[in-house]
């Protein structure tokens, strides 16, 4: 009876212990698993980010284009090498960019006309005044870039950004 | 025994885990934490204080909704990317005039204006590692045999030279009075600049485009780089190359620094138009070598016996 209830007293703390056992494995297993997975994860982010450089060896494409008094009423100023064009009115500067949307060739500022603004030689896309496509195989409008003045006085265009509502900076 | 080590090696295991993923976890956090951010953000703080909207909106957006990200201007001309506005935003912004240093504005504006920093960068005028994003990694304090180590104040008008050949134009009172000593040492009697001068000594023509690292340093006081051995080099010839032919000649300091910038300012680059500083009519740089020809002794003696 002793060694009976020893044996069924010596059974379940086997059990139990086998149980605490099988625990801890459960849970070294999981925690060793779960850390494997966060060191794979973070080394695949990290990876993962050289694909999206910080920065590009390129010009940048915020960039000043002179001071305000360099555009006087009126004014229309390509600024070579960079393929934009400042247009200063009465109410307002903007920036328009002169790569046609159909090829990206550049498109030529027209002068004199009431209605063309610009014309693209290498496939005769016409554009409106303020960049509209009138004609031609040119599919979009060309974008209107964001503008700004700084503190001292300079005018600012930042090509990243295109102006989709085509406001005009009131300076 | 056999469970005893099982043990043993799962502990170890579990420290190892948590090792790994605490070590994941501070290489996250400091790779996101660079200097260069919180100076923008800094500038960011203080450019919002000291505007108001109502006068430029347009700006005042662009300012309050600006994520910090590395700046750079890359120059083909030179060949350089710098980096140098990703912490010195206010240089060109004459609101940060009386700022603390990085963000503080240029002390020459002038200067800056003419060279505007978008075409020029940094570099080619202050020296220093322009790709570099850390205060150290740029090179502002002498790195021991750093090729290009930052210009320090008083050799500054030496960077002028490479481009501006004409130093009474533009007022490098220091190139001016380089040559000068040059000319009245005669140092042309043993170096030759542009074809001028004996061939005793190397020829100087272009030491400012001269391999720093071809220069022995070991002799020296001051830091390992260029500008302080020419200095060096100038105080004690005998001492920075030892079995040097050249004397020992009296100078003060600002002689000293005189020389050494028209020295360090001999570069024979060519620039292409955009970069090549306008000369006026006629320009031609004044001889270094202003020893006269001796005279021609058996015409001399000829006279006397006449």
């Amino acid at each position: 009876m002793e060694s009976g209830s020893s044996n069924v007293t010596a059974l379940p703390l086997k059990a139990a212990g086998e149980a605490a056992d099988e625990n801890r494995r459960g849970f070294v297993k999981k925690f060793t698993l779960s850390a494997l997975l966060l060191g794979i994860g973070g080394s695949v982010l990290q990876f993962g980010r050289f694909l999206k450089p910080n920065v590009l060896y390129e010009p940048s494409q915020t960039f000043k284009v002179g001071e305000l008094s360099k555009f006087p009423y009126g004014s229309r100023t390509v600024i070579e090498g960079r393929g934009i064009e400042i247009v200063r009115e009465k109410d307002g500067i903007h920036a328009v960019s002169l790569v046609c949307t159909h090829l990206g060739c550049l498109v030529k500022p027209v002068d004199n006309d009431s209605e063309i603004g610009y014309a693209c030689p290498c496939h005769g896309s016409t554009f409106a005044l303020k960049g509209e496509v009138l004609g031609g195989p040119a599919p979009k409008d060309l974008p209107w870039y964001e503008v700004y003045v700084d503190n001292s006085g300079t005018l600012v265009v930042d090509t990243s950004k295109v102006n989709q509502k085509r406001t005009k900076l009131v300076v | 025994m056999e469970k005893a080590a099982l043990q043993k090696l799962t502990v170890l295991c579990l420290i190892c885990a948590f090792a790994v993923v605490a070590l994941l976890g501070v290489t996250a956090f400091s790779d996101g934490k660079r200097e260069w951010k919180d100076y923008q953000l800094q500038y960011k703080d203080e450019l919002l204080k000291k505007m108001t909207r109502e006068r430029n909106p347009a700006y005042y957006d662009r300012i309050a909704g600006m994520q910090p990200e590395i700046k750079q201007v890359t120059v083909d001309e030179w060949k350089t990317v710098d980096r140098c506005m990703s912490c010195h935003m206010g240089t060109e912004d004459p609101l940060f005039a009386d700022a603390a240093s990085p963000l503080k504005t240029h002390p020459y504006p002038e200067l800056l204006k003419k060279h505007p920093v978008e075409k020029y960068g940094c570099t080619i005028c202050h020296g220093g590692q322009g790709l570099a994003t850390t205060y150290h990694g740029a090179s502002h304090k002498t790195i021991a045999n750093w090729p290009f180590p930052m210009v320090p104040k008083g050799l500054m008008q030496s960077r002028c030279g490479y481009c501006h050949k004409d130093f009474e134009a533009i007022g490098a009172d220091k190139l001016v009075k380089g040559r000068q000593l040059y000319q009245e040492m005669h140092c042309s009697g043993c170096h030759q600049i542009d074809n001028q001068g004996g061939a005793v000594g190397p020829d100087l023509s272009n030491f400012a485009d001269k391999d720093p690292s071809n220069f022995s340093y070991d002799k020296l006081d001051g830091n390992h780089s260029k500008q302080v051995w020419v200095m060096e080099h100038f105080k004690s010839p005998q001492k920075v190359s030892p079995g040097t032919p050249m004397r020992t000649y009296a100078l003060n300091n600002e002689q000293i620094e005189c020389l050494s910038s028209y020295v360090l300012s001999l570069s024979q680059r060519n620039l292409q138009r955009q970069y090549t500083p306008a000369v006026k009519a006629g320009f031609v740089a004044p001889k270094v070598d202003v020893t006269v020809p001796e005279a021609d002794l058996s015409l001399e003696d000829g006279g006397e016996e006449e």
